[in-house]
């Protein structure tokens, strides 16, 4: 095998397997927790389970975006992995997977949310740039820490997922009720365009940090 | 030539310099012992030396081919020279699951299977029953010797040509340690890899490096076939003049003086003997001796 | 071939003393295969090279010989050979000594031939 190949079997193993376990506890989490809550079991699950895999899916990417970064990229050096390679491997295994969960859950919300459905259409597009915005930020916030110390890195990371479950959850709370809807139904339908340069953007911001991470790494003395 | 070769390594963390222009030569199959202090630079070197990280100046190559014609590879930022190297360096564990912490030991023996090219399983299999290692353990909650052996195996089962081991006993009881030292030899024997260990336990390993590399301060002072040393230098003792005699136009390190009588350790040429007189005493030295004498505080 | 190392004497001039008690012993017989080095240097846990050059010590003094690829061989006449050396060596490092350290302490030649009768 290649080093590519070897880094992209490793790094889909890993991410996949990590991303997957947190999955399986939330399951788990919101099962017993809609179990609890007595009223419509499926429903309350159903609706439970979008967001918190949405906010999963989203915070994951921030912590993978630390520890694979500080603690795994290193480990595969340490194995003589060429650098360049094991980056391409761990942001294409990253990429993916979380945009395989995000799907998963996209479509899951589509299914139990008719309403939605006319929205997917220029939805997609956009959540793919808000994704894409979101590594962007882990990445940048990875090069921040390591410049400026771990604990600012750990301050902004926290900053940031407050920020962003708390957009998630009231986002997701205000569209399910009915005044929202017409406002993101209006929204996105008149979107059309605006959607896809939305997602060039994020992917673009994607790209920049990536490539901003790259340069950063390349020549750095790691801490094993 | 098989070698992998470090020419002029420079290496600075801001303005501390910690290695000062290091040239080291390794040749392909053979043992190396590499023995310096703590903070001597034995773990930057040989981190240079396996392309994990960068020189600040200098460069670090390989040759894998007796043809002189094939030119030597590049080693950083080269799959193909990395292909060749395994480093194993102490595994820093943080506590709680995050990370590699989280990993089942076979899990973390499993990744170092995917990456290099001559793995050998069944190897890896019988090294953790020598060792009696519990690979369903997570890294997080093994001992400092635990995690010494699965370095250990990682870097055995390896198979690659050149394999660097940094303070591979540290954490480890004496029956460890001399489990290792069984394994590495018969691993070595059968194979022709090269083996550079670092080690400040000295005198136990002694016997197993071809030869030996002192580095002090970010240089080496000397790289030696580990018998022809010790047969070199000796401790010469006994009356101030006689021993002074002795000393002239020869490599002298450490020099106690107490009373009339004196104490040198002197480098002899090779195949030279001195013998004991009536005056002074001359007493072989083991190589532990020799680096005190030479790296030592009073150096 | 059980003795342990010390570590008095250069390595491989102690595996080359141990084969050739073997060989005084009976142990190793003459024409018999000697172990390899790699064996050896399991043995005693020793690098390889150390082990070949004590064995190499004995195959220039003519006390083991050498079959292209299958090993090392006890020469006919080795135990002679071995005796002869030992003979020599004892005079070189321990009579001459012995004489030397007597003159050290101001001993005469009678002095000493009579701790010699006493010892015996």
């Amino acid at each position: 095998m290649t080093g590519l190949e070897r880094n992209l079997k490793y790094w889909f193993s890993y991410v996949g397997k990590s991303i997957g376990q947190i999955y399986l506890m939330i399951v788990g989490i919101v099962a017993v927790m809609s179990f609890l809550d007595g009223s419509d079991f499926l429903m309350t699950f159903s609706k439970n389970l979008v967001m918190y895999l949405v906010m999963a899916s989203a915070m994951s990417i921030m912590v993978f975006g630390f520890s694979n970064i500080t603690i795994i990229f290193p480990t595969t050096v340490s194995f003589s992995s060429k650098r360049s390679t094991s980056l391409i491997g761990m942001t294409v295994a990253q990429h993916v997977m979380c945009i395989l969960s995000f799907a998963v859950a996209f479509v899951f919300g589509l299914y139990i949310e008719p309403n939605f459905r006319p929205m997917a259409g220029p939805a997609i597009p956009v959540v793919l740039g808000g994704i894409c915005f979101l590594f962007f930020i882990g990445n940048i916030m990875a090069v921040l820490s390591d410049r400026f110390g771990r604990t600012l890195g750990m301050v902004l990371y926290m900053l940031f997922v407050f920020a962003l479950v708390f957009v998630i959850v009231f986002g997701y709370n205000y569209l399910a009720g009915g005044k929202g809807e017409a406002l993101v139904q209006a929204l996105f339908t008149n979107l059309g365009a605006a959607s896809v340069i939305i997602c060039a953007l994020g992917v673009l911001l994607d790209v920049i940090g990536v490539w901003i991470l790259a340069a950063g790494i390349k020549n750095k003395d790691l801490k094993f | 030539m098989k070698t992998l070769n470090c020419t002029g390594i420079v290496k600075k963390f801001g303005n501390n310099e910690v290695l000062h222009g290091v040239d080291l030569t390794l040749e392909k199959g053979k043992i190396y012992g590499l023995i310096g202090r703590n903070g001597a630079g034995k773990t930057t070197l040989l981190s240079i030396a396996s392309g994990q990280n960068p020189a600040t100046k200098g460069e670090v190559t390989v040759s894998n081919s007796d043809d002189i014609a094939v030119q030597p590879m590049k080693v950083w930022d080269n799959q193909d020279a990395l292909d060749l190297i395994c480093f194993s360096r102490e595994i820093n564990v943080t506590a709680g699951n995050q990370g590699i912490g989280g990993l089942k030991v076979k899990d973390y023996l499993r990744a170092a299977r995917t990456y290099f090219p001559n793995y050998d399983k069944e190897l890896e299999d019988r090294l953790v029953k020598e060792f009696e290692l519990d690979v369903k353990k997570r890294m997080s909650k093994l001992s400092k010797g635990m995690l010494s052996m699965v370095t250990i195996i990682v870097a055995l089962a390896s198979r690659a040509p050149y394999t660097f081991f940094d303070e591979p006993v540290a954490g480890l009881d004496v029956v460890a340690r001399e489990t290792f030292y069984k394994i590495a030899l018969e691993e070595f024997a059968e194979s022709e890899r090269t083996f550079v260990i670092s080690t400040h336990i000295i005198e136990e390993a002694a016997d197993i490096f071809e030869e030996v590399i002192f580095l002090d301060k970010g240089q080496v002072i000397l790289k030696e076939n580990t018998q022809e040393l010790v047969e070199r230098v000796v401790h010469v003792s006994g009356k101030e003049e006689e021993v002074d005699a002795i000393c002239e136009g020869r490599k002298v390190y450490h020099v106690e003086k107490i009373g009339r009588s004196k104490a040198a350790t002197v480098m002899l040429e090779p195949g030279e003997e001195l013998k004991n007189t009536a005056d002074i005493t001359v007493q072989p030295m083991n190589l532990q001796q020799i680096f005190v004498a030479m790296c030592g505080k009073e150096a | 071939m059980n003795e342990i190392l010390s570590k008095e004497k250069s390595i491989y001039i102690q595996i080359s003393e141990m084969i050739e008690n073997d060989i005084l012993r009976d142990i190793l017989l003459e024409e018999e295969k000697v172990p390899s080095t790699n064996d050896l240097a399991k043995i005693y846990t020793i690098n390889p090279a150390t082990a070949a050059k004590g064995v190499n010590i004995l195959v220039d003094s003519g006390v083991l010989y050498k079959k292209r690829g299958i090993g090392m061989f006890v020469s006919a006449g080795a135990k002679k050979l071995i005796m002869k050396r030992r003979k020599a060596e004892f005079y070189e490092n321990y009579v001459r000594a012995i004489v030397e350290e007597a003159k050290n302490l101001g001993m005469t030649k009678e002095d000493l031939i009579k701790m010699i009768d006493e010892a015996n």
